[in-house]
């Protein structure tokens, strides 16, 4: 069902990343029944599927053929793309590391930018939730920095940490933060008041609240938010190690083709940067959401 | 242990926080509730009972006048006073005897016990069968059963109700109703109900309290004698009825 809305979503999880809080729940909509539909006419589903990206693929060649023939530049197509997609799959070494090495490289700057950012983030968003205090001390810090590109944390980051790795992960860190702290405080303000009352009767003093209640019934509006800041850092990511010469990666492969002008390389890697992030939407959080908030029936009003 | 509810010269004020209006929501409220009794609150909407329950449920604090359960003075909530919510209250993210054993767990019992427990209440409210179901699974007055059983399996003294069946059609309500009464002649615990229907509150009660609003006062303290269970058409069942009501309009007249 509904492949087209994904796409959408994985557009529209920008900067912000609040106003893509409301997205995320409507996937609770895809039931046991939907899926068994989808099975029965699955070979016309199968087609209608793939045919957008066989669309991209066809206007991706002609673009390639007439941008070639007017300027005379090698733009790949796709074929010439598949084959050196092929060729580095196969081991070859470009930039002086394997396809495997430059795409580990980044996932680790990725998945340890994003963790950092998560445990801050949800800290300080608990804090937020849970203290009128803390709510009114640092939500205005947010709110300023926020808005901020995380590119443009480039010199901050530079002024910082020197060239390298860790001006790479402090971007990370900065672009996937904001999103985590402003569900996560989103999420602790929205939990049903009913529940805490209910669970006070229960005995529950303030710890135990807070691991029992307060936690599980943020997880929507916390997964909402994982999911965006994770965008965000894998485009920071990109982003920064074309500019923080990070020596490997994924984005530094592809900037280096200006060098090099192994453009098919620099395409090889676009298409891996899709796949990373079509695996991480489609496979991650779609499972770990059917687990939880779609298991539990938690549709965004009754929380 | 059972315990008695006694409610000295309660007082409750709501302050309108942009505007500074005051509302009295409660006005020198004297009760008593005896131990292992069942007594019905019935009132027109926004007269107070909600607030009156959550004030014996340590959710609120009285603007004067204090609550007694047993000798011990309310201050906060506890597992004491049981209260089951007239919204769904339960945790979507257990499962259904979790959520029993929820209240468990605040409690010195072995793994063992609690499973005991919870699976024994669980088949009190005839919901064995759906332990591992999600609360989203089940219908309204399956949630409330399960709402019943978490509040009897942390065996509290008082049981408060505030319309627990409100949101169930009338069949269901009366199947609730009956269960209801069957558990609390077993469990013999005081029970304070919270409705707005008079038919409940005589199928149910053995004393009714009837409040008025603006303020919310005691206007009249009913005692029923009927043998239970209680047929609902019975002959005194109806005079009862007619009696309430009869409090009731004259408030609805004068208010
Ligand atoms: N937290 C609050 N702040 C301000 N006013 C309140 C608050 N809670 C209740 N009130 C007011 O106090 C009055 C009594 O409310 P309460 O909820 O106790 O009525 P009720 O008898 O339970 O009504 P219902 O049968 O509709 O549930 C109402 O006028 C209500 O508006
Ligand atoms: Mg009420």
């Amino acid at each position: 069902m509904d492949k087209s809305y994904e796409y959408q979503q994985l557009e529209e999880n920008n900067e912000l990343g609040v106003s893509n809080s409301e997205h995320s729940y409507g996937q609770e909509s895809i039931s046991p029944q939907n899926n068994l539909k989808l099975k029965k006419d699955s070979a016309k589903d199968i087609f209608i599927s793939v045919l957008p990206i066989i669309g991209l693929l066809v206007i991706w060649h002609l673009i390639a053929i007439s941008v070639t023939r007017s300027r005379g530049v090698p733009f790949p197509t796709p074929g010439q793309t598949f084959i050196r997609f092929y060729e580095l799959l196969r081991g070859d070494i470009y930039l002086e590391h394997t396809v495997y090495k430059h795409l580990l490289d980044s996932l680790i700057r990725w998945g340890s930018g994003f963790l950092l950012a998560a445990i801050t983030g949800m800290i300080v968003g608990i804090l937020i939730g849970w203290s009128k205090i803390f709510d009114r001390l640092l939500m205005p810090i947010v709110y300023i920095l926020q808005p901020i590109p995380s590119l443009a944390w480039i010199p901050v980051a530079i002024l910082l940490f020197g060239l390298g790795g860790q001006s790479t992960l402090f971007i990370i860190f900065l672009a996937s933060l904001f999103p985590v702290i402003i569900n996560m405080a989103a999420g602790v303000k929205g939990v049903n008041k009913m529940y805490i009352r209910a669970a006070r009767m229960m005995g529950l003093e303030d710890r135990s609240l807070f691991f029992k209640v307060l936690l599980p019934g943020s997880i929507p509006h916390l997964l909402s938010g994982f999911r965006v800041s994770l965008a965000n850092g894998w485009r920071a990511l990109i982003a920064a190690e074309m500019i923080a010469a990070a020596g490997s990666g994924v984005g530094y492969s592809i900037f280096q083709s200006r060098w090099n002008l192994d453009y098919a390389s620099a395409f090889v890697n676009i298409i891996l940067i899709c796949i990373v992030g079509l695996i991480i939407e489609r496979l991650v959080f779609t499972t770990i959401e059917s687990q939880t908030i779609q298991k539990w029936g938690m549709k965004r009003e009754e929380i | 242990m059972t315990q008695s509810v006694k409610i000295k010269g309660i007082s409750k004020k709501f302050v309108d926080q942009e505007t500074g209006d005051e509302l009295l929501a409660l006005n020198n409220i004297n009760l008593t509730v005896h131990e292992g009794e069942f007594v019905c609150i019935l009132g027109p909407s926004g007269c107070g009972k909600s607030t009156l329950l959550n004030l014996i449920a340590g959710f609120l604090e009285p603007s004067a006048g204090e609550i007694l359960v047993g000798p011990e003075k309310v201050k906060e909530p506890g597992p004491d006073r049981g209260v089951v919510f007239q919204e769904y209250t339960l945790f979507p993210w257990l499962t259904v005897i979790d959520n029993v054993k929820f209240a468990l767990d605040q409690q010195q019992l072995t793994k063992q016990e609690k499973e005991e427990i919870s699976s024994k209440y669980l088949s009190l409210v005839g919901l064995a069968d759906f332990a591992d179901a999600r609360p989203h699974e089940l219908s309204g007055g399956m949630k409330q059963r399960v709402a019943i059983a978490r509040v009897l399996a942390m065996d509290c003294d008082i049981l408060l109700m505030d319309e627990p069946f409100g949101a169930l059609d009338a069949q269901t309500r009366q199947m609730l109703q009956k269960e209801l009464l069957e558990i609390w002649e077993q469990e013999e615990k005081t029970a304070i109900f919270i409705t707005h229907n008079v038919d409940e509150a005589v199928y149910l009660a053995d004393r009714v309290v009837v409040f008025s609003a603006h303020p919310g006062q005691v206007r009249a303290d009913v005692r029923i004698n009927i043998p239970r269970p209680r047929d609902r058409l019975a002959k005194e069942v109806a005079e009862v009825k007619r009696e309430l009501l009869d409090y009731l309009t004259i408030e609805t007249y004068s208010a």
